[in-house]
C-alpha cells in the first residue's frame, strides 16, 4: 500500500516502537526510502539503537535503586488515586440530573396510552 | 480556530457514556404516548456523541488504531453492523422498521465505543459507580412506591404486590424494573470488589446490591425475580474462577445468596399465580412458535432489521390474541433475543450476533485472568465482573424473558464491550492495526467546524422525533375530547422515522373517520399500508370506511383479510358477514357467520347475522323458484 507523507508521519511513533503490523511497517519503510523529507523527520525516532554494553542491565538496576531510595527519603509517597479526593462534583452532577429527570416527569399532559382499553386504537372514538 | 485535543474528545465520549448509563434508567416523561420515548431519545443522543467523539479523536490524532488482538471481537461486531445496514437497505418497509433498526444500531455503537475507547480501570469504575448510583435511586423511589408515597400520577398503577403497592420505579413496568436490577446487581458487586475504590463507595455498593434484590421482590413480578436469580449465577461462577482471591469468593457467595433469595421469592409468587399474561410460559411458547414460522419465511437473510413488529401480525397465533384479550396490540418484541435476531437478520445475522457476544465474553474472561497475572487487579476485577454481568443479562433474557428494549437491554452492550476492551491492557505494547489519514493537519483542523455542525444537526433529529411523540399524545387527548381539528393538526406534524410515525398516520385515519371524512380516512390508511401493511386493525377500519362509502365488495375483502389476521375478533367477523352479504357473496357471509358462531353461538349479533343470511338465502331460493316456474310456463306456452 502506497502512503503519502501525511499518513506516514502519523505513524512514525508507532513505527519507532515496533508496534506496526509487518505490512504497515513495510509500507512506511517504502515511503521513507522514497521521501527524503520524511526520512529526515523520522530520523531521530527511527535511528538504529546502539547495542547496550554487557553490564548495562546491572548499571541500570543500581541507578534505579539509588534514585528510588533517594526519592523515597526526599518526598512523601504519592498515592495514585483512581478517584479525586473530593467527590462533591460527582454528587452535585448526580443530584442535578435526578432533579431534572423528576421535573421533566412531573410536567405535561399525562400519557394517553392505555394498552388494555385503547378506544382510539380500535377506531371507536369518541 | 483552536482544535480540541484527542484527550478532550476522549473525555467527551466518556462523559456521554457515563451520562447515558446514569440517566437512562431514571429518565421518564409523562407527556409522551410511550413512557420509553425519552429513554430512546437519550440513547440516540448518547450514541451520537460517543460515535462523534471517537471520530474526532481519530481525526485529531491523524490516525485510527486498534490493537491487533482486538480484531477477534471487532470483526464480528463490524460485520454484524454492516449486515444490518445492508438488510435495511434491501428489505421492504424500511421506514416502519427504522426505529427498531436504529435501536439495534445504538446498542452496537455503545458496544464498540466501550470496546474501543473507554476501557480502562478508571472508565470502568466510573461506569460502575454511575450504574450503581442510578440503581440506588431506582430502589429508593421503588421503596417510596411500595410505601404508597409515590407523588406522581401513576400511583398504584400496577395494583398491590407482596408488600404494599407493586414497584416499577422509573422503568415503565414491574418486570422491566426487576430486569434492570438483574443487570445492575452484578455491577454493584463488582464495584464493591475494586480495591482502588474508596471504602464508603464500596460499602454503598454492597448495601445497594441486597436492597436492589429486595426491591425486585417488591415488584411482585415472578419472572423479574427469576431474571435476578439467573443473572447472579454467572457472576458466582465466573468471579472466583478468574480472580482466585478470597474477596472474589466472598462476593460470589453473596451473589449466590441473593440469587437464592430472588429465586425462592419467584417460585413462591409463581405458585400464587401473580403473573402478567405477557410474561407467562404459555405466552413465551406461543411467541417462539410464531418466531420460528417467521424465520422459516426467510431463513438465510431474515425479514429486515427492526421489522419484527411490521411482519408479526401475519404470524400472530390465536393463543396470543386470547392471552392479550384485545385486538390492538402495537408493540411486539421477540422472545429469545438470538431468535429475534435470526428472524430479522436471518441465519447470517444470528451467526454474527452469536459470534460477537461469544468472542466478547470469552475475551473478557480470558482477559481477566491475564490481567490478574499481570498484576492489574482493578482491571481484572472489572473484566471479570462486567463479563459476568453481561453473561447474566444475556442468560436471563433467553431463559426468563426478553430484555432487549430499554435501559436493561442497553446495559448489556457497553458491559460486554468494556469487559472485552480491558483484555488488551494485559499487554500494553502490543502490535496495533493503524489506519493513518492521508490528509494534512490543516485539512484535519478545517474538518472540525463542519463536523461539529453535522453533530449539532444530527442531535436535532432525535429531538424532533421526541416532539412527534408528545404531539401524538396531545392529539389523542384532543381526539378523546372531541377536538378533532386540533388533533389532526398535531398528528400531521409527525416526522418520518419517529417510533410512532405509523401510529400517527393510523390515528389520523381514525380521527378523519370520526369526522365522517371517509375518503380522506381511506387515503390515510392506504398511506399507512405502504409502510406497515397489517398495522393493528387497519383492514377492519378500511372495511368500515368502504362500507360507509357504499363499496361493499372492497369492504368485504378488507374484513376478510382482517379475519385471517385475527380470527377471534367477533366484531370484525360480524361486519364481514354483513359486508359480504351486501356485496352479494352469500357463501362468504355464511362462512363469516359460522366462524363467529364457533366463537360465541349465543351472541345476539351472531344470531342476527345467521338469521339475515338465512332470510336472504330463502329470498334467493324463492326468487330462483319463481324464475324457474316462470321459465317453465314460458316454455309450455303454446304458440
Amino acid at each position: 500500500m502506497i502512503m503519502n507523507c501525511h499518513a506516514a508521519q502519523a505513524v512514525f511513533d508507532l513505527h519507532a516502537e515496533g508496534r506496526l503490523t509487518p505490512r504497515r511497517a513495510k509500507s512506511v519503510d517504502a515511503h521513507l526510502a522514497s521521501c527524503a523529507r520524511c526520512r529526515a523527520l523520522s530520523a531521530p525516532t527511527v535511528s538504529p539503537v546502539k547495542p547496550a554494553s554487557p553490564d548495562f542491565k546491572a548499571r541500570l538496576a543500581a541507578a534505579l535503586k539509588s534514585k528510588t531510595a533517594a526519592a523515597a527519603r526526599a518526598e512523601p509517597p504519592i498515592e495514585e488515586r483512581l478517584w479525586p479526593r473530593d467527590l462533591s462534583s460527582v454528587a452535585v452532577a448526580a443530584l442535578a440530573l435526578t432533579l431534572l429527570a423528576v421535573c421533566i416527569g412531573w410536567s405535561g399532559v399525562p400519557s394517553q396510552w392505555d394498552a388494555g382499553n385503547d378506544e382510539l386504537a380500535a377506531g371507536r372514538i369518541p | 480556530m483552536n482544535t480540541p485535543s484527542p484527550e478532550s474528545a476522549h473525555r467527551l465520549g466518556l462523559t456521554a457514556l457515563l451520562v447515558t448509563a446514569f440517566a437512562l434508567p431514571l429518565a421518564f416523561l409523562t407527556n409522551t404516548y410511550d413512557s420509553t420515548a425519552i429513554k430512546f431519545t437519550l440513547l440516540q443522543w448518547g450514541a451520537l456523541t460517543m460515535a462523534f467523539a471517537w471520530l474526532w479523536q481519530g481525526v485529531s490524532r491523524g490516525r485510527f488504531q486498534v490493537s491487533v488482538s482486538s480484531w477477534s471481537v471487532l470483526l464480528p461486531a463490524l460485520a454484524y453492523g454492516a449486515w444490518m445496514i445492508v438488510r435495511l437497505a434491501t428489505a421492504p418497509h424500511a421506514l416502519a422498521s427504522f426505529p427498531g433498526f436504529l435501536s439495534q444500531l445504538i446498542m452496537l455503537v455503545s458496544f464498540l465505543a466501550a470496546f474501543l475507547e473507554f476501557s480502562g480501570a478508571r472508565s470502568a469504575s466510573r461506569f460502575a459507580l454511575l450504574t450503581v448510583s442510578s440503581c440506588a435511586i431506582v430502589c429508593l423511589y421503588g421503596l417510596a412506591q411500595a410505601l404508597g408515597l409515590d407523588p406522581l400520577l401513576w400511583k398504584g398503577a400496577f395494583g398491590s404486590g407482596p408488600l404494599g403497592a407493586r414497584v416499577f420505579s422509573t422503568l415503565g413496568n414491574p418486570p422491566l424494573c426487576a430486569s434492570f436490577i438483574a443487570v445492575a446487581v452484578p455491577v454493584a458487586l463488582t464495584f464493591a470488589l475494586d480495591p482502588d475504590t474508596p471504602r464508603p463507595l464500596r460499602l454503598g455498593a454492597l448495601i445497594t446490591a441486597p436492597l436492589a434484590v429486595f426491591v425486585a421482590i417488591l415488584t411482585g413480578s415472578a419472572p423479574g425475580m427469576a431474571a435476578v436469580a439467573v443473572s447472579c449465577l454467572p457472576y458466582a461462577l465466573i468471579l472466583p474462577s478468574t480472580l482466585r482471591t478470597r474477596a472474589a469468593l466472598k462476593s460470589a457467595g453473596l451473589a449466590l445468596l441473593l440469587a437464592t433469595i430472588a429465586g425462592a421469592a419467584s417460585f413462591t409468587l409463581e405458585a400464587r399465580g401473580r403473573q402478567t399474561w405477557s410474561y407467562t410460559n404459555r405466552f413465551r411458547a406461543a411467541m417462539v412458535g410464531a418466531e420460528l414460522r417467521m424465520l422459516a419465511e426467510r431463513p438465510l437473510v431474515g425479514l429486515g432489521p427492526g421489522s419484527f413488529s411490521v411482519h408479526f401480525p401475519r404470524f400472530r397465533p390465536a393463543d396470543i390474541i386470547r392471552l392479550q384479550g384485545a385486538h390492538s396490540s402495537l408493540v411486539e418484541t421477540p422472545e429469545l433475543p438470538a431468535l429475534g435476531v435470526a428472524v430479522e437478520l436471518g441465519a447470517v445475522g444470528a451467526a454474527l450476533w452469536l459470534w460477537m457476544f461469544a468472542a466478547a465474553l470469552s475475551v473478557g474472561a480470558r482477559g481477566a485472568r491475564a490481567l490478574r497475572r499481570a498484576g492489574a487487579t482493578a482491571e481484572s476485577v472489572y473484566a471479570a465482573g462486567f463479563t459476568a454481568a453481561a453473561a447474566g443479562g444475556l442468560a436471563a433474557s433467553h431463559l426468563v424473558f426478553s430484555q432487549s428494549p430499554g435501559a436493561q437491554g442497553w446495559l448489556l452492550w457497553p458491559l460486554a464491550g468494556m469487559a472485552s476492551g480491558l483484555a488488551p491492557l494485559a499487554c500494553r505494547r502490543a502490535a496495533v492495526s493503524v489506519y493513518p489519514l492521508p490528509i494534512s493537519e490543516d485539512i484535519r483542523r478545517a474538518l472540525y467546524a463542519p463536523g461539529l455542525l453535522g453533530l449539532a444537526a444530527l442531535t436535532i433529529i432525535p429531538g424532533l422525533w421526541l416532539r412527534s411523540q408528545v404531539d401524538l399524545n396531545t392529539a389523542i387527548y384532543y381526539a378523546k375530547t372531541g377536538r378533532y381539528d386540533e388533533a389532526l393538526s398535531r398528528l400531521e406534524r409527525a416526522y418520518p422515522g419517529s417510533p410512532n410515525y405509523c401510529l400517527s398516520i393510523y390515528f389520523r385515519g381514525n380521527v378523519l373517520a370520526a369526522q365522517n371524512k371517509h375518503k380522506e380516512a381511506l387515503a390515510a390508511y392506504e398511506l399507512l399500508q405502504t409502510h406497515a401493511p397489517d398495522f393493528i386493525l387497519v383492514h377492519a377500519l378500511k372495511g368500515r370506511s368502504h362500507a360507509l362509502l357504499g363499496d361493499w365488495t372492497a369492504a368485504a375483502d378488507e374484513r376478510a383479510r382482517q379475519a385471517r389476521l385475527d380470527p377471534l375478533d367477533m366484531a370484525n367477523l360480524v361486519a364481514w358477514s354483513e359486508a359480504a352479504r351486501a356485496a352479494g357473496r352469500l357463501d362468504q357471509a355464511r362462512a363469516a357467520a359460522a366462524q363467529a358462531e364457533a366463537l360465541d353461538a349465543d351472541d345476539p349479533r351472531v344470531r342476527l347475522q345467521i338469521a339475515a343470511n338465512n332470510l336472504i338465502e330463502r329470498r334467493l331460493a324463492t326468487q330462483d323458484q319463481r324464475r324457474r316456474h316462470n321459465g317453465r310456463n314460458v316454455a309450455k306456452k303454446p304458440r
